[in-house]
Protein backbone atom coordinates (compact mmCIF):
# COMPACT_ATOMS: atom_id res chain seq x y z
CA UNK A 1 0.00 0.00 0.00
CA UNK A 2 1.96 3.39 -0.88
CA UNK A 3 2.02 5.97 1.50
CA UNK A 4 0.70 9.20 -0.95
CA UNK A 5 0.75 7.58 -4.12
CA UNK A 6 -2.55 6.08 -5.42
CA UNK A 7 -2.11 2.13 -6.27
CA UNK A 8 -2.24 3.65 -10.18
CA UNK A 9 0.31 6.38 -9.46
CA UNK A 10 2.41 3.96 -7.68
CA UNK A 11 2.64 1.43 -10.41
CA UNK A 12 2.54 3.75 -13.47
CA UNK A 13 5.80 5.49 -11.60
CA UNK A 14 7.26 1.98 -11.20
CA UNK A 15 7.26 1.36 -14.57
CA UNK A 16 8.03 5.16 -15.78
CA UNK A 17 11.55 4.39 -13.77
CA UNK A 18 11.66 1.13 -15.67
CA UNK A 19 11.75 2.98 -18.82
CA UNK A 20 14.05 6.23 -17.61
CA UNK A 21 17.04 3.91 -15.78
CA UNK A 22 16.11 0.80 -17.35
CA UNK A 23 17.86 -2.51 -16.38
CA UNK A 24 18.81 -5.59 -18.45
CA UNK A 25 19.31 -9.21 -17.50
CA UNK A 26 22.16 -7.88 -14.95
CA UNK A 27 20.48 -5.18 -13.56
CA UNK A 28 17.60 -4.30 -12.35
CA UNK A 29 15.42 -1.46 -14.01
CA UNK A 30 15.14 1.42 -11.30
CA UNK A 31 11.52 0.42 -10.68
CA UNK A 32 11.54 -3.21 -10.39
CA UNK A 33 14.40 -2.65 -7.63
CA UNK A 34 11.73 -0.52 -5.79
CA UNK A 35 12.18 3.06 -6.98
CA UNK A 36 8.91 3.69 -6.54
CA UNK A 37 8.45 2.94 -2.93
CA UNK A 38 11.78 5.66 -3.15
CA UNK A 39 9.59 7.98 -5.01
CA UNK A 40 6.28 7.31 -2.67
CA UNK A 41 8.27 7.19 0.45
CA UNK A 42 10.01 10.52 -0.11
CA UNK A 43 6.82 12.35 -1.09
CA UNK A 44 5.38 10.81 2.57
CA UNK A 45 8.73 11.46 4.24
CA UNK A 46 6.47 13.91 6.52
CA UNK A 47 3.82 11.08 7.35
CA UNK A 48 6.81 10.14 9.73
CA UNK A 49 8.57 11.36 13.20
CA UNK A 50 11.04 12.45 12.38
CA UNK A 51 10.71 12.56 8.61
CA UNK A 52 12.36 10.27 6.68
CA UNK A 53 14.58 12.21 4.74
CA UNK A 54 17.78 11.86 6.23
CA UNK A 55 18.94 8.20 7.10
CA UNK A 56 20.41 8.00 10.70
CA UNK A 57 24.63 6.74 11.38
CA UNK A 58 26.33 3.59 11.05
CA UNK A 59 25.48 0.50 11.26
CA UNK A 60 28.68 -0.39 13.39
CA UNK A 61 28.14 1.20 16.51
CA UNK A 62 31.88 1.71 16.57
CA UNK A 63 33.89 4.27 18.46
CA UNK A 64 31.02 5.44 20.64
CA UNK A 65 28.25 5.76 18.87
CA UNK A 66 25.25 4.12 18.74
CA UNK A 67 23.83 1.72 15.76
CA UNK A 68 21.51 4.09 14.19
CA UNK A 69 21.28 3.66 10.76
CA UNK A 70 17.69 2.96 10.34
CA UNK A 71 16.80 5.44 12.08
CA UNK A 72 16.01 8.74 10.72
CA UNK A 73 17.77 12.14 11.83
CA UNK A 74 15.76 15.16 13.33
CA UNK A 75 15.18 18.01 10.98
CA UNK A 76 15.75 21.52 12.06
CA UNK A 77 12.80 23.91 11.73
CA UNK A 78 14.29 25.58 8.83
CA UNK A 79 15.61 22.28 7.43
CA UNK A 80 11.98 21.38 7.95
CA UNK A 81 10.14 24.06 6.12
CA UNK A 82 12.82 23.68 3.26
CA UNK A 83 11.95 20.26 2.50
CA UNK A 84 8.38 20.41 3.13
CA UNK A 85 8.69 23.39 0.19
CA UNK A 86 10.82 20.91 -1.98
CA UNK A 87 8.41 17.82 -1.57
CA UNK A 88 5.21 19.90 -2.27
CA UNK A 89 7.01 21.36 -5.38
CA UNK A 90 8.08 17.63 -6.24
CA UNK A 91 4.58 16.24 -5.63
CA UNK A 92 2.98 18.92 -8.00
CA UNK A 93 5.32 18.13 -10.67
CA UNK A 94 4.61 14.13 -10.47
CA UNK A 95 0.67 14.94 -10.32
CA UNK A 96 1.26 17.13 -13.50
CA UNK A 97 3.40 14.53 -14.88
CA UNK A 98 1.80 11.22 -13.95
CA UNK A 99 -1.63 12.44 -15.50
CA UNK A 100 0.07 13.16 -18.20
CA UNK A 101 1.15 9.99 -18.51
CA UNK A 102 -2.35 8.46 -18.33
CA UNK A 103 -3.48 5.77 -16.19
CA UNK A 104 -3.27 3.52 -19.53
CA UNK A 105 0.21 3.97 -19.33
CA UNK A 106 0.65 0.41 -18.32
CA UNK A 107 -1.39 -0.82 -21.35
CA UNK A 108 1.51 0.10 -23.52
CA UNK A 109 4.08 -0.85 -25.33
CA UNK A 110 7.54 -0.41 -23.75
CA UNK A 111 8.28 1.46 -26.99
CA UNK A 112 5.10 3.64 -26.72
CA UNK A 113 5.61 4.26 -23.00
CA UNK A 114 8.84 5.77 -23.97
CA UNK A 115 7.35 7.71 -26.36
CA UNK A 116 4.45 8.81 -23.90
CA UNK A 117 7.29 10.15 -21.47
CA UNK A 118 8.80 12.19 -23.99
CA UNK A 119 5.29 14.29 -23.99
CA UNK A 120 5.70 15.22 -20.74
CA UNK A 121 7.67 18.06 -18.85
CA UNK A 122 11.34 18.48 -19.32
CA UNK A 123 10.84 18.97 -15.15
CA UNK A 124 8.82 15.80 -14.96
CA UNK A 125 11.68 13.55 -16.67
CA UNK A 126 14.84 15.13 -15.11
CA UNK A 127 12.91 14.93 -11.59
CA UNK A 128 11.88 10.99 -12.31
CA UNK A 129 15.84 10.40 -14.01
CA UNK A 130 17.19 11.82 -10.83
CA UNK A 131 15.06 9.69 -8.50
CA UNK A 132 16.09 6.56 -10.09
CA UNK A 133 18.95 6.74 -10.01
CA UNK A 134 19.17 7.72 -6.34
CA UNK A 135 16.72 5.10 -5.77
CA UNK A 136 18.69 1.97 -7.45
CA UNK A 137 22.27 3.36 -6.67
CA UNK A 138 21.74 4.62 -3.46
CA UNK A 139 21.07 3.00 0.24
CA UNK A 140 18.31 0.43 -0.12
CA UNK A 141 17.45 2.36 3.65
CA UNK A 142 15.71 4.71 1.11
CA UNK A 143 13.41 2.02 -0.30
CA UNK A 144 15.12 1.51 -3.58
CA UNK A 145 17.91 -0.71 -4.67
CA UNK A 146 15.88 -3.48 -3.23
CA UNK A 147 18.17 -6.91 -0.84
CA UNK A 148 21.34 -4.38 -3.02
CA UNK A 149 20.69 -6.14 -6.41
CA UNK A 150 22.06 -2.63 -8.06
CA UNK A 151 25.05 -2.42 -6.29
CA UNK A 152 25.82 -6.19 -6.73
CA UNK A 153 25.76 -5.74 -10.12
CA UNK A 154 28.41 -2.85 -10.51
CA UNK A 155 30.10 -4.56 -7.18
CA UNK A 156 29.59 -1.90 -5.00
CA UNK A 157 29.72 -2.68 -1.53
CA UNK A 158 27.85 0.53 0.07
CA UNK A 159 28.27 1.06 3.62
CA UNK A 160 31.36 -1.32 4.39
CA UNK A 161 31.45 -0.24 8.22
CA UNK A 162 32.84 -1.54 10.74
CA UNK A 163 35.56 -3.52 8.51
CA UNK A 164 36.11 -1.10 5.82
CA UNK A 165 39.17 -2.22 3.34
CA UNK A 166 42.45 -3.42 4.45
CA UNK A 167 45.69 -1.28 3.29
CA UNK A 168 46.28 -4.77 1.03
CA UNK A 169 42.67 -4.06 -0.97
CA UNK A 170 43.42 -0.80 -1.38
CA UNK A 171 46.93 -1.42 -2.18
CA UNK A 172 46.23 -4.10 -4.70
CA UNK A 173 42.52 -4.64 -5.19
CA UNK B 1 44.61 36.25 30.91
CA UNK B 2 41.13 37.75 31.56
CA UNK B 3 37.81 36.50 32.47
CA UNK B 4 34.31 37.64 31.69
CA UNK B 5 33.33 40.58 33.89
CA UNK B 6 30.02 42.36 33.57
CA UNK B 7 28.36 43.29 30.83
CA UNK B 8 30.21 40.27 28.75
CA UNK B 9 28.96 36.79 28.05
CA UNK B 10 32.83 35.38 27.50
CA UNK B 11 36.30 36.26 26.32
CA UNK B 12 35.84 35.73 22.78
CA UNK B 13 32.79 34.93 20.88
CA UNK B 14 34.02 32.96 17.95
CA UNK B 15 32.38 32.94 14.62
CA UNK B 16 32.31 29.75 13.18
CA UNK B 17 33.23 26.39 14.34
CA UNK B 18 35.36 25.64 11.14
CA UNK B 19 39.17 24.58 11.07
CA UNK B 20 39.63 28.28 11.88
CA UNK B 21 37.44 28.72 14.34
CA UNK B 22 38.24 25.33 16.08
CA UNK B 23 41.76 26.42 16.42
CA UNK B 24 41.03 29.90 18.10
CA UNK B 25 38.60 27.50 20.27
CA UNK B 26 41.43 25.39 21.71
CA UNK B 27 44.33 28.03 21.64
CA UNK B 28 42.09 30.51 23.56
CA UNK B 29 40.60 28.16 26.08
CA UNK B 30 44.18 26.57 26.74
CA UNK B 31 45.17 30.19 27.17
CA UNK B 32 42.30 30.51 30.46
CA UNK B 33 39.40 32.47 28.66
CA UNK B 34 36.02 31.21 28.25
CA UNK B 35 34.57 31.63 24.57
CA UNK B 36 31.59 31.04 22.58
CA UNK B 37 31.41 29.68 19.75
CA UNK B 38 28.86 30.31 16.97
CA UNK B 39 27.65 28.10 14.16
CA UNK B 40 25.13 28.85 11.50
CA UNK B 41 24.87 24.93 10.84
CA UNK B 42 23.44 22.04 12.48
CA UNK B 43 25.21 19.97 14.71
CA UNK B 44 25.62 16.52 13.32
CA UNK B 45 29.75 16.36 14.61
CA UNK B 46 30.12 15.58 18.87
CA UNK B 47 28.01 15.97 21.65
CA UNK B 48 28.29 18.77 23.69
CA UNK B 49 28.17 17.29 26.70
CA UNK B 50 31.38 15.50 28.40
CA UNK B 51 32.85 13.20 27.15
CA UNK B 52 31.73 14.68 23.62
CA UNK B 53 31.22 11.65 21.60
CA UNK B 54 30.24 11.43 18.34
CA UNK B 55 26.84 12.54 17.53
CA UNK B 56 26.74 9.02 15.70
CA UNK B 57 25.07 10.58 12.39
CA UNK B 58 27.49 10.29 9.65
CA UNK B 59 27.28 7.13 7.88
CA UNK B 60 28.55 5.89 3.84
CA UNK B 61 25.24 6.93 2.32
CA UNK B 62 25.24 9.26 -0.96
CA UNK B 63 22.06 9.76 -0.89
CA UNK B 64 22.42 12.16 2.11
CA UNK B 65 25.63 13.53 1.67
CA UNK B 66 25.31 13.82 -2.33
CA UNK B 67 22.31 14.51 -2.82
CA UNK B 68 19.97 15.93 0.38
CA UNK B 69 22.15 18.48 1.77
CA UNK B 70 23.03 17.07 4.87
CA UNK B 71 25.98 19.15 5.48
CA UNK B 72 24.13 22.30 4.57
CA UNK B 73 23.92 24.96 3.15
CA UNK B 74 21.06 23.89 1.59
CA UNK B 75 20.76 25.96 -1.34
CA UNK B 76 16.69 26.43 -0.42
CA UNK B 77 17.79 27.93 3.02
CA UNK B 78 21.28 29.56 1.86
CA UNK B 79 21.00 30.03 -1.43
CA UNK B 80 24.62 31.71 -3.16
CA UNK B 81 24.59 33.60 -6.54
CA UNK B 82 27.11 34.09 -9.12
CA UNK B 83 27.74 36.45 -11.83
CA UNK B 84 30.31 36.79 -14.12
CA UNK B 85 29.86 41.15 -14.10
CA UNK B 86 27.86 43.84 -13.76
CA UNK B 87 26.15 43.22 -17.36
CA UNK B 88 24.41 40.04 -15.79
CA UNK B 89 22.12 41.65 -13.54
CA UNK B 90 22.35 40.86 -9.43
CA UNK B 91 23.17 37.43 -10.75
CA UNK B 92 23.78 35.54 -13.21
CA UNK B 93 23.05 31.67 -11.39
CA UNK B 94 21.52 30.94 -8.03
CA UNK B 95 22.36 28.00 -5.73
CA UNK B 96 25.00 25.92 -5.14
CA UNK B 97 28.05 28.37 -5.82
CA UNK B 98 30.93 27.98 -4.40
CA UNK B 99 28.74 25.84 -0.91
CA UNK B 100 31.09 24.77 2.04
CA UNK B 101 29.12 22.89 4.66
CA UNK B 102 26.72 25.11 7.09
CA UNK B 103 27.21 22.46 10.00
CA UNK B 104 29.81 22.31 13.41
CA UNK B 105 32.95 21.60 11.93
CA UNK B 106 32.59 23.52 8.55
CA UNK B 107 34.56 22.78 5.47
CA UNK B 108 36.61 20.55 7.48
CA UNK B 109 34.16 17.68 8.15
CA UNK B 110 33.75 17.11 4.57
CA UNK B 111 37.35 17.86 3.81
CA UNK B 112 39.62 14.59 2.94
CA UNK B 113 42.04 16.29 4.93
CA UNK B 114 44.80 17.01 2.05
CA UNK B 115 47.53 19.28 4.28
CA UNK B 116 50.37 20.37 2.98
CA UNK B 117 51.84 23.69 3.60
CA UNK B 118 53.17 26.88 2.22
CA UNK B 119 56.32 26.82 0.94
CA UNK B 120 58.61 29.50 1.73
CA UNK B 121 58.40 31.41 -1.84
CA UNK B 122 54.63 31.38 -1.17
CA UNK B 123 55.43 34.03 1.27
CA UNK B 124 57.45 36.22 -0.56
CA UNK B 125 55.92 35.86 -4.40
CA UNK B 126 56.51 39.77 -4.50
CA UNK B 127 59.80 39.86 -4.12
CA UNK B 128 61.11 36.26 -5.26
CA UNK B 129 58.74 36.36 -8.49
CA UNK B 130 58.03 39.94 -8.96
CA UNK B 131 54.81 41.84 -9.65
CA UNK B 132 51.85 41.11 -12.30
CA UNK B 133 50.19 44.28 -14.03
CA UNK B 134 46.77 44.24 -13.25
CA UNK B 135 47.27 41.55 -10.33
CA UNK B 136 47.96 42.68 -6.63
CA UNK B 137 51.20 40.37 -5.73
CA UNK B 138 51.98 41.01 -2.58
CA UNK B 139 54.94 39.57 -0.22
CA UNK B 140 53.02 38.08 3.48
CA UNK B 141 54.16 40.18 6.29
CA UNK B 142 55.39 37.45 8.06
CA UNK B 143 57.91 34.25 6.44
CA UNK B 144 57.26 30.27 6.55
CA UNK B 145 60.10 30.49 8.98
CA UNK B 146 57.86 32.34 11.67
CA UNK B 147 55.21 30.13 10.60
CA UNK B 148 56.58 26.61 10.78
CA UNK B 149 56.38 26.27 14.68
CA UNK B 150 52.54 26.72 14.12
CA UNK B 151 52.47 24.22 11.48
CA UNK B 152 54.22 22.06 13.47
CA UNK B 153 51.56 22.26 16.28
CA UNK B 154 48.54 22.05 14.14
CA UNK B 155 49.91 19.13 12.54
CA UNK B 156 49.91 17.49 15.75
CA UNK B 157 47.19 18.70 17.15
CA UNK B 158 45.11 17.85 14.33
CA UNK B 159 46.99 14.72 13.15
CA UNK B 160 48.60 14.34 10.35
CA UNK B 161 49.95 11.40 8.26
CA UNK B 162 52.96 12.04 5.65
CA UNK B 163 56.42 11.42 4.65
CA UNK B 164 59.50 13.61 3.69
CA UNK B 165 60.19 12.75 0.16
CA UNK B 166 58.51 15.75 -1.63
CA UNK B 167 61.81 16.95 -3.17
CA UNK B 168 59.89 20.50 -3.66
CA UNK B 169 59.07 20.86 0.17
CA UNK B 170 59.63 22.91 2.51
CA UNK B 171 61.85 22.34 5.69
CA UNK B 172 60.50 20.87 8.92
CA UNK B 173 61.83 20.93 11.90
CA UNK B 174 60.12 17.42 12.63
CA UNK B 175 58.91 14.39 11.41
CA UNK B 176 54.70 14.31 10.61
CA UNK B 177 53.22 12.48 13.75
CA UNK B 178 51.91 9.49 11.65
CA UNK B 179 53.52 7.48 8.77
CA UNK B 180 51.24 7.80 5.06
CA UNK B 181 48.31 5.84 5.30
CA UNK B 182 47.71 3.15 2.47
CA UNK B 183 48.65 4.14 -1.04
CA UNK B 184 45.72 4.12 -3.47
CA UNK B 185 46.27 1.08 -6.47
CA UNK B 186 44.90 4.14 -9.11
CA UNK B 187 47.74 6.31 -7.17
CA UNK B 188 50.17 4.04 -7.37
CA UNK B 189 49.70 3.55 -11.21
CA UNK B 190 49.71 7.37 -11.64
CA UNK B 191 52.49 8.23 -9.45
CA UNK B 192 55.09 5.60 -11.54
CA UNK B 193 53.84 7.34 -14.59
CA UNK B 194 54.12 10.36 -13.40
CA UNK B 195 57.74 9.59 -12.36
CA UNK B 196 58.67 7.86 -15.53
CA UNK B 197 58.08 11.60 -17.01
CA UNK B 198 60.99 13.29 -14.53
CA UNK B 199 57.97 14.30 -12.28
CA UNK B 200 57.91 14.10 -8.24
CA UNK B 201 54.71 12.00 -6.46
CA UNK B 202 54.90 11.82 -3.11
CA UNK B 203 52.51 10.66 -0.20
CA UNK B 204 49.97 13.11 0.37
CA UNK B 205 50.08 15.08 4.09
CA UNK B 206 47.13 14.16 5.04
CA UNK B 207 44.48 14.88 8.69
CA UNK B 208 43.50 11.42 8.16
CA UNK B 209 44.87 8.85 10.93
CA UNK B 210 46.83 6.33 9.28
CA UNK B 211 46.89 5.00 13.01
CA UNK B 212 45.52 5.12 16.20
CA UNK B 213 46.26 8.33 17.06
CA UNK B 214 44.26 11.21 19.98
CA UNK B 215 42.17 8.45 20.86
CA UNK B 216 40.90 8.12 17.64
CA UNK B 217 40.55 5.11 15.48
CA UNK B 218 43.12 4.64 12.40
CA UNK B 219 40.97 4.87 8.71
CA UNK B 220 40.01 1.94 7.99
CA UNK B 221 39.92 2.94 3.74
CA UNK B 222 35.68 2.81 3.80
CA UNK B 223 36.06 5.25 0.28
CA UNK B 224 33.53 7.41 1.52
CA UNK B 225 36.09 10.29 2.54
CA UNK B 226 36.15 13.58 0.78
CA UNK B 227 32.52 15.10 0.87
CA UNK B 228 31.17 12.93 3.71
CA UNK B 229 31.81 12.69 7.51
CA UNK B 230 33.72 10.57 8.84
CA UNK B 231 31.58 7.77 10.91
CA UNK B 232 34.63 6.73 13.22
CA UNK B 233 36.37 10.26 13.81
CA UNK B 234 39.65 8.68 11.69
CA UNK B 235 39.13 12.48 10.17
CA UNK B 236 41.09 15.28 12.91
CA UNK B 237 40.19 18.64 11.73
CA UNK B 238 38.34 19.85 13.65
CA UNK B 239 36.66 17.37 15.74
CA UNK B 240 40.16 17.09 17.55
CA UNK B 241 40.20 20.92 18.22
CA UNK B 242 36.95 21.36 19.45
CA UNK B 243 36.54 18.55 21.63
CA UNK B 244 40.12 19.51 23.18
CA UNK B 245 38.13 22.87 23.81
CA UNK B 246 35.05 21.81 24.95
CA UNK B 247 37.30 19.52 27.63
CA UNK B 248 38.57 22.92 29.01
CA UNK B 249 34.93 23.30 30.51
CA UNK B 250 35.47 26.78 28.50
CA UNK B 251 33.94 26.92 25.41
CA UNK B 252 30.14 26.79 24.84
CA UNK B 253 28.86 25.83 20.66
CA UNK B 254 25.80 27.14 19.55
CA UNK B 255 24.56 25.49 16.45
CA UNK B 256 21.93 27.53 14.28
CA UNK B 257 23.29 30.90 15.67
CA UNK B 258 23.55 32.73 12.34
CA UNK B 259 25.43 35.85 12.82
CA UNK B 260 23.99 38.61 11.02
CA UNK B 261 25.68 41.73 12.80
CA UNK B 262 28.97 42.55 14.85
CA UNK B 263 28.00 45.47 17.20
CA UNK B 264 30.73 47.68 18.13
CA UNK B 265 31.66 50.55 20.32
CA UNK B 266 30.06 54.31 19.91
CA UNK B 267 32.63 55.31 18.06
CA UNK B 268 32.72 52.14 15.69
CA UNK B 269 36.27 51.52 16.06
CA UNK B 270 35.80 47.90 18.42
CA UNK B 271 33.92 45.49 18.09
CA UNK B 272 32.31 44.68 21.41
CA UNK B 273 29.71 41.37 20.04
CA UNK B 274 27.64 39.85 17.98
CA UNK B 275 24.21 40.19 17.25
CA UNK B 276 22.55 36.09 15.80
CA UNK B 277 19.50 34.65 14.51
CA UNK B 278 18.51 32.10 16.50
CA UNK B 279 17.67 28.93 13.78
CA UNK B 280 17.13 26.45 16.14
CA UNK B 281 13.78 28.34 17.99
CA UNK B 282 9.75 27.20 16.22
CA UNK B 283 9.42 28.94 13.37
CA UNK B 284 6.87 31.98 13.77
CA UNK B 285 3.61 33.66 12.15
CA UNK B 286 6.07 36.31 11.06
CA UNK B 287 9.04 34.29 9.87
CA UNK B 288 11.52 36.31 11.71
CA UNK B 289 13.83 34.51 13.93
CA UNK B 290 14.67 35.13 17.30
CA UNK B 291 17.85 37.51 17.68
CA UNK B 292 20.25 37.22 20.36
CA UNK B 293 22.83 39.42 21.38
CA UNK B 294 26.13 38.09 22.76
CA UNK B 295 28.49 40.68 24.21
CA UNK B 296 32.60 39.67 24.26
CA UNK B 297 35.65 41.73 24.96
CA UNK B 298 37.01 40.36 21.69
CA UNK B 299 35.06 38.88 18.12
CA UNK B 300 36.93 36.10 16.01
CA UNK B 301 36.12 36.10 12.49
CA UNK B 302 36.21 32.63 11.75
CA UNK B 303 33.48 32.29 8.87
CA UNK B 304 35.78 31.37 6.01
CA UNK B 305 36.70 32.88 2.72
CA UNK B 306 33.50 33.66 1.87
CA UNK B 307 31.10 34.11 4.85
CA UNK B 308 33.93 36.55 7.03
CA UNK B 309 34.36 38.95 4.02
CA UNK B 310 30.53 39.20 3.61
CA UNK B 311 30.14 39.59 7.30
CA UNK B 312 32.74 42.61 6.86
CA UNK B 313 31.49 44.17 4.14
CA UNK B 314 27.15 43.96 5.58
CA UNK B 315 28.70 45.70 8.79
CA UNK B 316 30.97 47.81 6.62
CA UNK B 317 33.55 46.85 9.26
CA UNK B 318 37.15 46.08 8.62
CA UNK B 319 37.96 47.73 5.24
CA UNK B 320 40.46 50.57 5.34
CA UNK B 321 42.29 48.86 2.72
CA UNK B 322 38.94 48.30 0.35
CA UNK B 323 40.72 44.25 -0.55
CA UNK B 324 37.69 42.87 1.45
CA UNK B 325 36.33 40.72 -0.53
CA UNK B 326 38.68 41.19 -3.50
CA UNK B 327 41.08 38.52 -5.13
CA UNK B 328 39.28 35.86 -3.84
CA UNK B 329 40.38 32.55 -5.85
CA UNK B 330 38.18 29.18 -4.66
CA UNK B 331 39.03 25.81 -5.10
CA UNK B 332 40.15 26.57 -8.34
CA UNK B 333 40.49 23.28 -10.42
CA UNK B 334 41.37 21.73 -13.32
CA UNK B 335 40.86 18.25 -14.12
CA UNK B 336 42.33 15.47 -16.34
CA UNK B 337 40.53 12.59 -16.52
CA UNK B 338 42.24 9.14 -17.96
CA UNK B 339 40.08 6.53 -18.56
CA UNK B 340 41.67 2.50 -17.59
CA UNK B 341 40.88 -0.93 -19.38
CA UNK B 342 41.03 -1.99 -15.58
CA UNK B 343 39.01 -1.31 -12.48
CA UNK B 344 40.79 0.67 -10.28
CA UNK B 345 38.74 1.00 -6.62
CA UNK B 346 39.27 4.48 -6.83
CA UNK B 347 35.85 5.58 -6.12
CA UNK B 348 35.14 3.35 -3.06
CA UNK B 349 38.24 2.49 -1.13
CA UNK B 350 40.74 4.61 0.40
CA UNK B 351 41.18 8.12 1.12
CA UNK B 352 39.91 9.73 -2.34
CA UNK B 353 43.15 10.89 -2.82
CA UNK B 354 46.75 9.73 -1.24
CA UNK B 355 49.91 11.17 -3.68
CA UNK B 356 50.36 14.70 -5.04
CA UNK B 357 53.19 15.92 -7.28
CA UNK B 358 54.17 19.86 -7.30
CA UNK B 359 56.17 20.30 -10.04
CA UNK B 360 54.15 22.83 -11.91
CA UNK B 361 54.52 25.01 -8.77
CA UNK B 362 58.07 25.36 -9.51
CA UNK B 363 57.96 25.10 -13.46
CA UNK B 364 59.87 23.93 -16.01
CA UNK B 365 61.06 25.56 -19.38
CA UNK B 366 57.46 25.00 -21.23
CA UNK B 367 55.99 26.58 -18.30
CA UNK B 368 58.27 30.02 -18.85
CA UNK B 369 57.76 29.42 -22.69
CA UNK B 370 54.38 29.37 -22.01
CA UNK B 371 54.11 32.32 -19.53
CA UNK B 372 56.54 34.56 -22.20
CA UNK B 373 53.55 33.67 -24.98
CA UNK B 374 50.71 34.93 -22.56
CA UNK B 375 53.08 38.20 -22.18
CA UNK B 376 53.48 37.54 -18.15
CA UNK B 377 56.13 38.18 -16.43
CA UNK B 378 55.69 34.29 -15.02
CA UNK B 379 53.25 31.30 -14.23
CA UNK B 380 52.94 29.08 -11.51
CA UNK B 381 50.79 26.04 -11.46
CA UNK B 382 49.40 24.30 -7.97
CA UNK B 383 49.55 20.73 -6.58
CA UNK B 384 48.52 17.91 -8.05
CA UNK B 385 46.12 15.60 -6.62
CA UNK B 386 46.38 12.01 -7.90
CA UNK B 387 42.75 11.03 -6.92
CA UNK B 388 39.48 8.88 -8.01
CA UNK B 389 36.28 9.41 -8.57
CA UNK B 390 32.55 10.27 -6.76
CA UNK B 391 30.25 7.67 -5.90
CA UNK B 392 27.43 5.32 -8.12
CA UNK B 393 24.44 8.18 -7.95
CA UNK B 394 27.05 10.82 -9.28
CA UNK B 395 28.13 8.33 -11.80
CA UNK B 396 24.34 7.52 -12.74
CA UNK B 397 22.97 10.49 -13.26
CA UNK B 398 26.18 11.48 -15.68
CA UNK B 399 24.76 8.95 -18.28
CA UNK B 400 21.32 10.85 -18.42
CA UNK B 401 18.40 8.49 -19.84
CA UNK B 402 19.95 5.74 -22.09
CA UNK B 403 18.73 2.26 -22.83
CA UNK B 404 22.24 0.94 -21.99
CA UNK B 405 22.29 2.79 -18.40
CA UNK B 406 22.73 -0.48 -16.74
CA UNK B 407 25.83 -2.27 -19.10
CA UNK B 408 27.20 1.42 -18.68
CA UNK B 409 27.34 1.67 -14.51
CA UNK B 410 28.76 -2.07 -15.18
CA UNK B 411 31.65 -1.38 -16.96
CA UNK B 412 31.96 2.07 -15.10
CA UNK B 413 34.35 3.70 -17.39
CA UNK B 414 33.41 7.31 -15.04
CA UNK B 415 33.95 5.69 -11.75
CA UNK B 416 36.03 2.42 -10.94
CA UNK B 417 37.68 3.01 -14.42
CA UNK B 418 38.43 6.71 -14.18
CA UNK B 419 41.32 8.60 -12.34
CA UNK B 420 41.86 12.18 -12.22
CA UNK B 421 44.68 14.74 -12.24
CA UNK B 422 43.12 17.71 -10.24
CA UNK B 423 45.59 20.86 -10.24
Amino acid sequence: MPLRLSETQYTVVRAALDRTVPGDDLTPGAGVAGGADYVDGLLAAFNFDPPRVWAGGPTSGRHGAAATFDQWLELGPWEERAWRARIEEWWIIYETGLATLGEDFLELSEAEQSARLSTTSKEFRELLFTHACESLYGDPVYGGNRDGQAWQAIDFRGDVQPRGYTDEEVRAP
Amino acid sequence: MSTPVNGTDCDAVIIGSGPGGSTAAHVLTAAGWNVIVLEKGRNHLLQLTAPFAPMGHFSNDEIKFSQRHFLGPDPALEPRTFRRDEADGDRFLTGHVNSLPSTVGGGGVHADGKLPRFREVDFALRSELGGVDDADVVDWPISYADLEPYYAEAEQLVGVSGEETNPFAAWRSGPYPMPPGADMFGALLSSAAAERRGLHPYRAPTGVNSVPYDNRPACNNCGFCAFYGCPIEAKGDPVALLRRALNTGRAQIISEAYASEITTDARGTRATGVRYLDLSAPITDSGAPPVHEIRAHHVVLAGGAFETPRLLLINELGNSSGLVGQNLMFHFQTLAVGGFPERLWGASRGRSVTHLHDDHIVGDDAQTAAARAADLPWLRGGIVEHGGAAGPILEALSYGVNPHHAASMRSSALRERLWVFTM
